[in-house]
């Protein structure tokens, strides 16, 4: 039987009873306590993962090579995988006629390519040298709990220059990755 | 040019497009440094090779 009136006198607190009926109830006045994170809504962010790079690494590979990494194990296979990359990064031509021109890429595992995209220079001097942060992002489905490592990679478009990418090492804006699962 | 980039750069004049990745986050350039080059790409170059291009630069 739900209880029709709650009279307040000589009583500190309710009784430890259902309240499934109870309306009106008005979230500021939830002063303490942990809310569990399960009553929020669809699309809140399930877990948080932030990796930096660590040491400032150069190549001149025109495939793709693996700069830094991070895991996430996804909660639900419905849920999505939101990857940001801030990236510091340094071009070098190497010769009069290369260039550093480069893809930056985001890749799931292996092969699995999430965000591409290419970086240019217009010159190619071998002591022009340019320096810049930049940004990229992915998002998709997890399609599966097991565990997935996240790799930043970059490939020079062709041969001859050079690509480097900035860890906490060397600079205090080092490259990093943060990873969210997001509740679908 | 600092001698990293000299070094890069001497790297490409003796053997072109060669492929290799290597991690500097400054101090010397030396034959440690060029010994710890992981080469993608065969290499046979010497660090006595590079450094005497890099001396001319």
């Amino acid at each position: 039987m739900a209880l029709t009136t709650v009279r307040s006198t000589g009583i500190g607190s309710l009784p430890a009873i259902s309240g499934s009926n109870l309306t009106s109830l008005n979230a500021s006045n939830i002063s303490s306590g942990t809310l569990n994170s399960a009553r929020f809504s669809g699309g809140k962010v399930v877990q948080f993962i932030r990796a930096v790079e660590s040491t400032t690494t150069y190549h001149t590979n025109t495939s793709n090579t693996v700069m830094f990494s991070g895991t996430i194990t996804p909660t639900n296979s419905n849920n999505y995988i939101l990857a940001l990359l801030t990236i510091t990064y340094e071009m070098y031509g190497n010769n009069s006629s290369s260039t550093g021109n480069a893809n930056v890429r985001i890749i799931e595992g292996s092969s699995n390519v999430k965000a591409d995209c290419e970086i240019k220079q217009s010159h190619s001097a071998n002591d022009h040298v340019s320096r810049h942060i930049g940004g990229l992002s992915g998002y998709w489905q997890a399609g599966g709990t097991s565990e997935l490592t996240i790799n930043v990679a970059t490939k020079l478009v062709s041969g001859g220059g050079r690509i480097g990418i900035f860890g906490s090492d060397s600079n205090t804006n080092a490259s990093a990755l943060t990873l969210m699962e997001i509740e679908a | 040019m600092n001698d990293f980039d000299k070094m890069t750069v001497s790297i490409e004049k003796l053997q072109p497009n060669s492929q290799y990745t290597i991690k500097y986050s400054g101090g010397t350039v030396d034959e440690n440094l060029f010994n710890s080059i992981n080469w993608v790409s065969s290499n046979s170059l010497t660090w006595t090779k590079v450094k005497a291009e890099m001396d001319k630069l």
